[in-house]
């Protein structure tokens, strides 16, 4: 019984938790350019990111340890620093667009500026943070996130044809446009695969002490949870496909990806579409927070716990306090936060052979994961993916930013 | 005993099960025949930081002048406190008979503990 509760909540989280600023802004701007033909780069960053939370769950399971605190043991210091530096500095950068993504929501609700938005916000998440425990933080959030469904609701209702949909799934090349289309490419990949979220998956796998009975469970949570969660991301870009695009216009500002849903559901799309940016970006930013303290607490040997009061580990409390007030500074300021997402997305890819390469090899090693190491096919599977992600972002990025 | 393998890097609990840091380096120190032997265990503090780099370690010093605990140096653990090697190494004293606690009291006494609520969950 116990289990089966677990198991809801993990596809809770999974599913309610997918679809953010990063997801959500990616999608719909590759639907306004680009139509449908962008779907495989849902499909792929998705299944990638299926297999690499399947993997730190089990990780996690078999050894009790975090994959942080399993990269730290195999690999030393002076690698764990590097891993660490590299994925803060994107996961910070994700945090500040996930917090700029509620602040703006809540402008285009109220018609008060965003920045002015920010410490609210910023306090409203810290105050989570210090009085919740991970549980409730994970999946309250998350709860919340299940609004992000009105846009399967309203893909269905825009009757897409489901034949060029199931088409996309195989990857082609625009005819003109090209640097766009891979820099696309590669913000999708970014959005969907996010090491952050491996390192809270694991951590909270550790938090709840999971065994190797947990291993099945893991798998239904990993594959059925961020499956279909990726259905949400394919939903935004068709939506995004057959409303912006035929009506001629671009995402390359929040209001513009506002008017989302206002073609399938005239009436409650506008507001719908700005609930889902807020609560979907709300549990993004609590797991990055809280991610980016269980980095640097495992790796450094300190006591971290959500479960217990903010006294009882000191460090770990503060530091995503201090975390939460830097982020705010830059979105205070008026930095806008699309800009903030697409430069972190393209970001995140580019550095994904840093913290993934490490994991796969963990995944195969006989120490930390016995009898449930990787298979050939899903190091294969994962390994393609990464490559692919930065091959295309070495290319892409320099394209981009020389294009303007 | 291998020393990189099964002792440096590795998480140090005390007798409580409290973590009280890494393995960040081993003291090794030549007896009079000459012979070399494991008598420390360090945790943290400015070799940590030099192994990143020289100029991370005189940011470290630099700040560490001005602020914080003032606790001087590495913790040492001597090797006798040792209770047993496993995936965590074990030590047979409590977090309170170190000084590897310093920057957790100094961060709850001077930050955490001024912010209300930090009490309860």
């Amino acid at each position: 019984m116990k289990k089966i509760l677990q198991v809801a909540l993990g596809l809770l989280t999974g599913i309610g938790g997918f679809l953010e600023i990063g997801s959500i802004t990616t999608a719909a701007q590759a639907g306004a350019s680009f139509g449908f033909q962008l779907i495989w780069a849902i499909a792929v960053g998705t299944l990638c990111l299926m297999f690499l939370v399947e993997m730190s769950g089990r990780l996690s399971a078999v050894s009790k340890q975090t994959v942080i605190d399993a990269m730290r043991t195999r690999f030393g210091y002076r690698f764990y620093i590097i891993v660490l530096a590299i994925v803060s500095i994107v996961s910070f950068l994700v945090l500040v667009a996930e917090l700029g993504g509620i602040a703006i929501s809540l402008q285009v609700l109220t018609g008060v500026g965003f920045p002015w938005w920010v410490v609210p916000v910023c306090f409203l998440i810290w105050v989570m943070l210090w009085k919740l425990k991970l549980d409730l933080v994970e999946n309250g959030a998350s709860a919340l996130g299940l609004v992000t469904v009105c846009f399967v609701v309203a893909a269905v209702k825009l009757h897409p044809h489901w034949g060029a949909v199931a088409h996309s799934f195989v990857p082609s090349l625009p005819t003109d446009d090209r640097a766009k289309y891979g820099f696309l490419a590669v913000s999708i990949l970014g959005a969907s695969v996010s090491p952050y979220l491996m390192f809270f998956y694991s951590s909270g796998a550790v938090e709840d002490e999971w065994d190797e009975s947990y291993i099945p469970i893991n798998r239904i949570i990993a594959g059925f949870g961020m499956g279909v969660g990726g259905f949400f991301s394919m939903a935004v870009c068709i939506v995004a496909a057959l409303t912006l695009r035929q009506g001629g216009v671009g995402v390359e500002k929040f209001e513009q990806a506002a008017l989302l849903l206002t073609g399938a559901l005239p009436k409650w799309g506008f507001i719908l579409f700005a609930l889902s940016v807020a609560f979907g970006c709300l549990g993004a930013a609590l797991e990055i927070s809280l991610a980016l303290s269980y980095m640097f607490a495992e790796g450094l040997g300190w006591n971290w716990s959500e479960n217990e009061p903010a006294q009882r580990d000191a460090r770990f409390s503060f530091l995503y306090t201090l975390v939460i007030m830097l982020a705010a500074i830059p979105l205070v300021f008026g930095v806008d936060p699309m800009q903030v997402t697409m430069i972190s997305m393209a970001l995140t890819a580019a550095s994904l052979p840093f913290s993934i390469v490490p994991f796969l090899f963990l995944m195969n090693d006989k120490e930390f994961c016995g009898d449930h190491r990787n298979g050939w096919f899903s190091n294969t599977v994962v390994a393609a993916i990464i490559v692919l992600a930065f091959v295309l972002s070495i290319i892409s990025i320099p394209l981009q930013v020389m294009g303007g | 005993m291998d020393l990189v393998r099964e002792v440096l890097d590795k998480r140090i609990l005390d007798r409580d099960g409290t973590i009280i840091g890494r393995v960040d380096g081993v003291i090794i120190e030549v007896d009079g025949n000459g012979q070399p032997r494991a008598t420390q265990l360090s945790i943290g503090g400015p070799p940590v930081f030099a192994r990143v780099g020289k100029w991370a370690a005189s940011l470290a010093r630099f700040l560490a002048a001005r602020w914080g605990p003032k606790r001087g140096g590495a913790v040492r653990i001597p090797w006798s406190d040792i209770d047993h090697f496993g995936r965590d190494i074990k030590l047979t004293i409590s977090c309170r008979d170190t000084q590897a606690m310093a920057w957790e009291d100094w961060i709850d006494e001077h930050i955490v503990k001024k912010i209300p609520g930090g009490a309860s969950k």
